[in-house]
């Protein structure tokens, strides 16, 4: 098969190869792009010569080396977040200054619409976020989905816990799925990456989901952490289903599209980068100082009181800031070089990158080289290559929901703070006997992290290379014919022990617990792509056309999981094998292909003002019912500029777009099967599934309608950008619930119906521009709802399974008309008001399963301001979130365990409880008033501060010698927070990236503050 | 031109590629066999279904002596980070088909149900060739008393609501609920025409049964099984006054109790503990006894579990008490998290994970013997019975004769409290007998409930359904 595409390739190729004009090559023109008010190169500025195929990249002090033809030209130039320029150069003139404007919206950057093209951001007619390397790197961040908090409007970013190594979830305009895929496509340079997460075993040993390796509570790390910001040139979010669609059955929930840095012609630079600093917790709870009187009470027992508290005020030992208060040196080396000439040029990067955890024994390092070629031949032929290799280790102990006491903001909820944990008893921590008279069981956290070991190591490489030749190069039309195609694959090695003489490990008769958990990916994506354009230079085809651009394609792609693990119970002391005690094992695997065409056109007309685009890709799986099924996925966008037409409004551009794209069924669900059944007497049992299969089963479709508005005013001062949209998914997957009187527990079906309707707003404002002085400001503004319009008539609502802890703390639940984001739980039936129920004796007290509380938030909203003055810059990110609740459980461990920080505070009712502890767990009443733990998760977050000086260059002569450029940075993140909630972190979610129903706070690892200083020098 | 041509060309190359490409998409499912293959050789499949059967009544089982056995005030789940085990089952939300308690053992039931049926469908399709007609008649038999057993378990939590009794073809479609007694009859109906089958099936199963069933894996003996659990339910039938059996305590009723005993593997010389039991290991991918104090420490016996235990001539306790229940020196106390009694006691039957658990043993046999007898007028065969208990069982004097009714039944339940102790009888017991004011109440936010309710799932799936299609008490 695929011999045969290469042999295609080739005769096609060649017999076209002889017929293209040559064009000639035959001068060298040198210059500096830079900024008309500061003076300051422009790094990247792309020149390209107009009618030709010849371009060039500006290096980091803004000078460039461009090939061009013999005769005048007129040059291109354009480069992120300046006016576009065309600049005309003389046959004679070899060298040239050219000075840019700033503008605050980025119209001239490049947004990838297909395959294989490109559009000006200033003609795209629909709603595509960037983000620069820039912006993601200047605060360094534990993973990608933390530098792009804020940064991307209409996109829901939440960290699933403060541990460090990253994990994170990216939610492009809100829920798109139920059951199907809910992250977003990634694509790195072209080659569609894995972004599943793979717990190390820990769930072993906290048994907080049955008593297997692995559950959906283990605090994995997305393998998106895996990506290193240093090396992105910038980070493109498609949003809207016609944007999106080009990747069809993979698109719901956008696409998420990452370029990295590619080398220059020039001579080699080199350029070095140190960071270094520290870590500390942004948040702790810190528990009750008890009196005596209190914890004989808590205890039953008088005598005991008196021997933990000598006093009638108990001694308070602060576990919390004693186990998280880990402060390793966090460090982050990255070494890069470019240079080339016209024909051939590289970048070649390094990176290392040291996390130390806050909690002790645990933290992160990411390690990677990558290696970008890019390579032309005379004018027709043009490679690049990239290939890139990652390290990422972590050691994240132990979060999350437990049932073994061994997550520590579990055991500490519980555990009155009066003794000093961190004694020692033969070369260990003691074991906490007062956990273990409380609860029968328990454990020492400082014990147990020190003895538990939770780790990942995840070697990657990443591969791809694209392979292009110009059929067809005249002033008026080209013609470009590429080859693509990448892979992706990695070995996540999880290995967790429990040592024997940990307090809880003799609990379950099988001391010792030790885990292998392995997960081996294989991803590959190749594609052929066959590029038209016409660029007419008189009116003489189609009148008013200034570019008429035609594509067409076709796909392949697989991915291939298989995932391992081995829990062996009853170790020998002291050793890790799993060949030991008693062995349990499971096995997942499962293998996806794809294949599609794709054919696209997009026109500009009108002098450009007008922008139309149409597309289409036809696409089957192998996890299709119907495999051998064709479906479809059209797009389409059309966009106009008003251009000077209202004082002040130098450009509005009014858009719309509709497009349908698809999300695929998961691996499997299209086989009616039978299920092992495990063993009797060593005989092989089977059975029914619970859920049954469907051979019928197909892609879920959404059609989405987006209008906006792009204006930019006041001579490009100021720009907003807005977007409206309306989405609806139909024959969505789901997990119809049956009647559990059938013998089954559900069907996979396609069917119901969701809408989501959303508003986003940028304004980006230059506020004060000039030679010394520059003010940025960006705010940011969106809101969503999502609703289930409709189910199948024969299918029930039914609560989400696994999207909480039952009625009692709140769940979520699909329900006709309802939405999506509601939390539903218990509360009395007597109560008017749902937020405020109360104990109701005489009334009806019997309790309702009923809507609480939205786990969406109103809006959100976030606000950067970069300031620059001579040689310093400082910039700042705030992120609003108003509204969202979330079930905490956190906050009930603590009242249940008589222990919040609060707990002694006056109450305010006292007939149901004496102090406001009592009175909040006595007015959840068991979970039959779920709301009291149901709490406002609104937050005011300072997530980034960065403050550079750039050594001013008459300085660095005399301290770095050759230096072209240095700065010292120092930076800041996850700064403070603002909230009402009383936990630590009202975005984690217990169960890590989840579609719907992400509203579950239960002892996560609290949020990291990062303080880092270094330098950055160029040579 | 000529690009345009060339623009066919490829595009014409691409659109080939794309079609040869098709045979590539067909990707096995690599997690779990197709019901095709599986299907598609019954010789094979049988012994595989059969004993997916067996392991889903193994599967249940566990859940359901431990539910019932709080239900019954005979054990306590200390769970410590999971109080919702306790006051599911204890405090009022018991009633309520979201808690812990309220909305489980409902499903499993079903599942036995589904296997039972689809083991069915693949036993009627198979030729005579492959399995002949006495084989099928074999497994039909197994498959209705398995059947049964499940509808037993089911009714047993569910009582007054009544229970939906058949799985179809179709799963989407809603079956009825009916009224207790008919699900009592439909279970008697099924232990029948089991028994029928059974008697018609040859001499061997077309499939082995796991070590529980030694001495009970033919047709012939398998068929002393059902007649076991007919006994037991045409007792309960008895006792319920079940329509079409007569009514409470009638002798006719319990007439086909002693016939059905007759046809059992009753046998007052052999061992009390003789019986059909699930069996457990700790091997790979096998099941562990879950209720073991090897598996736990968290279920511990009730805190009153001494009552009214009388003692033998030489003054220590009854035997079964001593035998089966563990005296700690010191009162476990519950989790500060778990809303129950301190206990000293614990069970210590099932020791090790691979310890097995009783269906039914020959010791019930003769205590309902007893209560057959009882009610049908034979006092000194009641009396004979009961004492043969209480000595060889408990190590007690031999009793005389019962001065009343009551006597006899206060006799009997403190010899099925004893004797099947922690193996799910207990609150079913005291509700036939309506002694459920007579169970304890620990704690004032306790309550004592004589059923479960339908759980939320199964009320949701049935929210506009009407007549007897509804769930009762959603």
């Amino acid at each position: 098969m695929r011999s045969r595409i290469v042999f295609t390739t080739l005769v096609v190729l060649s017999s076209l190869a002889a017929t293209s004009p040559v064009v000639a090559q035959n001068r060298v023109i040198t210059g500096r792009v830079f900024d008309d008010a500061n003076r300051q190169g422009i790094s990247s500025a792309l020149l390209q010569v107009v009618g030709g195929p010849q371009a060039a990249q500006a290096n980091e002090d803004g000078q460039f080396r461009l090939n061009a033809p013999a005769r005048d030209v007129v040059l291109n130039v354009r480069a992120l977040g300046y006016r576009r320029l065309q600049v005309r150069v003389p046959a004679a003139q070899a060298s040239i200054d050219i000075a840019m404007t700033r503008e605050a919206l980025q119209l001239t950057e490049v947004v990838v619409t297909g395959a294989a093209t490109t559009q000006e951001r200033r003609n795209v007619a629909t709603a595509v976020s960037t983000v620069s390397g820039k912006e993601l790197a200047d605060a360094p961040s534990p993973s990608l989905e933390a530098a792009l908090q804020g940064k991307v409007v209409g996109t829901t970013i939440n960290m699933n816990s403060g541990a460090p190594g990253g994990g994170g979830q990216i939610q492009i305009r809100g829920v798109t799925s139920i059951l199907g895929n809910g992250q977003p496509l990634y694509v790195v340079d072209g080659v569609i990456v894995n972004n599943d997460a793979f717990s190390a075993g820990v769930n072993a040993v906290t048994r907080a989901s049955g008593s297997g390796a692995t559950s959906s509570q283990d605090n994995p790390v997305n393998r998106l952490a895996d990506f290193n910001p240093n090396d992105i040139e910038s980070v493109q979010v498609l949003k809207s289903a016609a944007a999106s669609a080009i990747y069809g059955s993979m698109a719901t929930n956008g696409v998420v599209l990452i370029t990295t840095k590619r080398g220059r012609a020039g001579a080699p630079r080199f350029s070095l980068s140190q960071r270094l600093g520290t870590n500390q917790p942004e948040r702790l709870l810190g528990s009750r100082h008890f009196t005596r009187t209190a914890l004989a009470s808590l205890l039953g027992d008088t005598a005991q009181a008196r021997q933990y508290c000598p006093q009638e005020t108990c001694p308070y030992y602060d576990y919390q800031g004693e186990l998280f208060g880990q402060r390793g040196l966090a460090y982050e080396t990255s070494l890069a070089s470019s240079g080339g000439n016209e024909q051939t040029k590289y970048y070649v990067s390094a990176n290392d990158k040291n996390e130390p955890g806050t909690m002790i024994n645990t933290g992160a390092r990411r390690q990677n080289l990558r290696l970008n070629i890019d390579q032309s031949w005379g004018g027709k032929w043009t490679a690049n290559a990239n290939a890139s290799i990652y390290r990422s280790t972590t050691a994240r102990g132990i979060s999350n929901n437990d049932n073994t006491f061994t997550s520590p903001f579990y055991a500490f909820g519980y555990t009155p703070a009066v003794i000093d944990l961190r004694q020692q008893q033969d070369g260990h921590p003691i074991d906490n006997l007062l956990l273990r008279q409380l609860v029968n069981t328990g454990s020492n956290p400082f014990q147990t992290i020190e003895g538990v070991k939770d780790d990942e190591d995840v070697w990657r490489q990443v591969g791809g290379a694209n392979i292009s030749y110009a059929m067809l190069a005249t002033q008026s039309q080209t013609l470009t014919l590429s080859a693509a195609g990448g892979f992706d694959r990695f070995d996540a090695d999880g290995e967790t022990y429990s040592p024997n003489y940990l307090q809880f490990e003799p609990d379950d008769g099988q001391p010792g617990t030790a885990v292998q958990a392995e997960a081996l990916s294989r991803q590959f994506n190749g594609s052929l792509n066959l590029v038209h354009t016409y660029t007419p230079s008189g009116a003489r085809f189609l009148p008013g056309i200034s570019t008429l651009t035609t594509s067409a394609g076709v796909q392949y792609e697989d991915r291939d999981l298989n995932r391992y693990t081995v829990v062996a119970r009853g170790l020998l002391p002291g050793i890790e094998n799993i060949d030991q005690g008693n062995p349990t094992l499971n096995q997942t695997k499962s293998l996806v292909r794809n294949q599609a065409l794709y054919a696209s056109e997009e026109l500009l007309a009108l002098d450009e003002r007008l922008s139309v685009s149409g597309h289409v890709r036809a696409e089957r799986s192998s996890v299709n019912g119907d495999r051998n099924k064709y479906f479809y996925w059209p797009g389409a966008a059309v966009s106009y500029r008003l251009v000077n037409l209202i004082p002040h409004a130098d450009e509005i551009k009014l858009r719309g777009s509709v497009g349908v794209s698809g999300n695929q069924p998961l691996y499997g669900l299209r086989d009616n099967v039978l299920v092992p059944n495990g063993l009797i007497d060593g005989r092989n049992a089977i059975a029914t599934p619970s859920t049954i299969g469907n051979p019928e089963i197909r892609p879920e479709k959404m059609r989405e309608l987006e209008v906006g508005l792009d204006g930019t005013f006041f001579d490009s001062r100021a720009g907003l950008e807005a977007s409206v949209y309306d989405r609806t998914i139909t024959d969505m997957l789901l997990t119809a619930p049956l009647p559990p009187s059938s013998g089954f527990s559900s069907r996979y079906i396609n069917g119901g119906e969701m809408k989501t309707r959303g508003l986003e707003l940028g304004l980006n404002v230059l506020p004060i521009r000039n030679r010394t002085f520059t003010w940025t400001s960006r705010a940011q503004f969106y809101t969503f709802t999502s609703r289930m319009v409709s189910l199948p008539p024969d299918v029930a609502n039914f609560v989400l399974p696994s999207s909480g802890f039952g009625a009692q703390y709140g769940r979520g639940r699909i329900a006709r008309g309802q939405k999506t984001t509601l939390i539903w739980g218990n509360r009395f039936r007597c109560d008017a008001d749902a937020f405020n129920a109360h104990h109701c004796a005489a009334l009806d007290s019997s309790v309702v399963d009923t809507a609480i509380a939205d786990a969406n938030p109103r809006f959100q909203m976030a606000f950067s301001n970069d300031f620059t003055w001579k040689g310093f810059s400082l910039s700042a990110l705030v992120d609003w979130r108003d509204g969202g609740y979330v079930s905490s459980l956190t906050t009930n461990l603590f009242d249940e365990g008589q222990n919040s920080w609060d707990y002694d505070k006056p109450s305010p009712d006292t007939t149901i409880g004496r102090t406001l502890g009592a009175y909040r767990y006595k007015k959840w009443d068991a979970g039959r008033n779920a709301h009291v733990y149901v709490l406002d998760g609104s937050y005011v977050k300072l997530r980034e501060i960065t403050l550079t000086y750039a050594v001013p260059s008459r300085l660095i002569p005399r301290v770095l010698g050759s230096a072209h450029d240095a700065r010292l940075t120092f930076s800041g993140r996850n700064l403070y927070m603002w909230t009402p909630f009383w936990s630590l972190d009202p975005e984690v979610n217990n169960f890590g990236n989840q579609n719907v129903a992400r509203f579950v706070d239960l002892a996560p690892y609290p949020p990291t503050r990062t303080f880092l200083a270094g330098f950055d020098v160029t040579f | 031109m000529r690009c345009l041509f060339s623009t066919g060309l490829i595009a014409g190359a691409l659109l080939a590629i794309a079609g040869c490409g098709a045979d590539r998409l067909n990707v096995p499912n690599y997690q779990n066999p197709t019901t095709g293959s599986i299907t598609s050789d019954p010789v094979a499949a049988i012994p595989l279904l059969a004993t997916g059967v067996l392991r889903d009544d193994r599967g249940n089982f566990t859940g359901y002596v431990s539910g019932t056995g709080i239900l019954g005030r005979e054990s306590y789940n200390y769970t410590a980070t999971e109080g919702r085990n306790t006051s599911g089952w204890l405090t009022s939300d018991v009633e309520n088909g979201t808690s812990f308690g309220g909305g489980a053992l409902w499903s499993p039931p079903f599942f036995t149900l589904r296997d039972a049926f689809n083991t069915a469908t693949v036993v009627d399709a198979a030729s005579e060739s492959q399995v002949s007609a006495t084989q099928k008649s074999a497994v039909h038999g197994f498959l209705h008393t398995m059947e049964a057993l499940s509808l037993l378990y089911l009714i047993n939590t569910r009582d007054s609501l009544g229970a939906v009794v058949e799985v179809t073809a179709d799963p989407t479609k809603l079956e009825p609920f009916v009224s207790r007694d008919s699900v009592f009859n439909r279970i008697i109906g099924r232990l029948d025409q089991a028994a029928t089958e059974l008697r018609s099936g040859g001499a061997s199963f077309p499939f082995t049964f796991h070590s529980g069933y030694t001495g009970f894996t033919t047709p012939t003996t398998y068929l002393k099984f059902n007649r076991a659990l007919a006994a037991r339910v045409n007792a309960y039938r008895a006792s319920l006054g079940i329509a079409g059996c007569g009514a409470k305590f009638s002798p006719a009723c319990y007439q086909t109790v002693l016939q059905n005993l007759s046809e059992s593997f009753l046998d007052p010389s052999g061992s009390l503990s003789g019986g059909v039991y699930n069996v457990y290991s700790s091997a790979a991918n096998d099941a562990s006894n879950s209720l073991s104090n090897s598996a736990t420490t968290n279920i511990v016996a009730h805190f009153r579990a001494d009552s009214g235990i009388e003692l033998r001539p030489d003054g220590s306790k009854d035997l079964r008490f001593t035998t089966k229940v563990f005296t700690l020196a010191k009162a476990k106390s519950p989790p500060s998290t778990v809303d129950a009694q301190p206990t000293k006691f614990d069970y210590k039957m099932y020791d090790s994970r691979s310890d097995p658990i009783p269906i039914i043993k020959n010791e019930e046999l003769l205590l309902l013997r007893a209560e057959a007898r009882y009610f049908t007028g034979d006092q000194a065969g009641a009396l004979a019975d009961i004492n043969l208990i209480r000595t060889q069982s408990g190590g007690l004097a031999p009793r005389g004769a019962f001065a009343s009714d009551s006597d006899f039944v206060d006799e009997l339940l403190y010899n099925r409290r004893l004797s099947l102790l922690f193996e799910g009888h207990r609150w079913v017991d005291m509700r036939r007998f309506q002694r459920l004011d007579q169970l304890t109440i620990d704690k004032p936010s306790h309550v004592v409930v004589d059923h479960l309710p339908i759980p939320q799932a199964e009320c949701l799936s049935r929210a506009n359904a009407s007549g007897d299609l509804k769930a009762p008490g959603c």
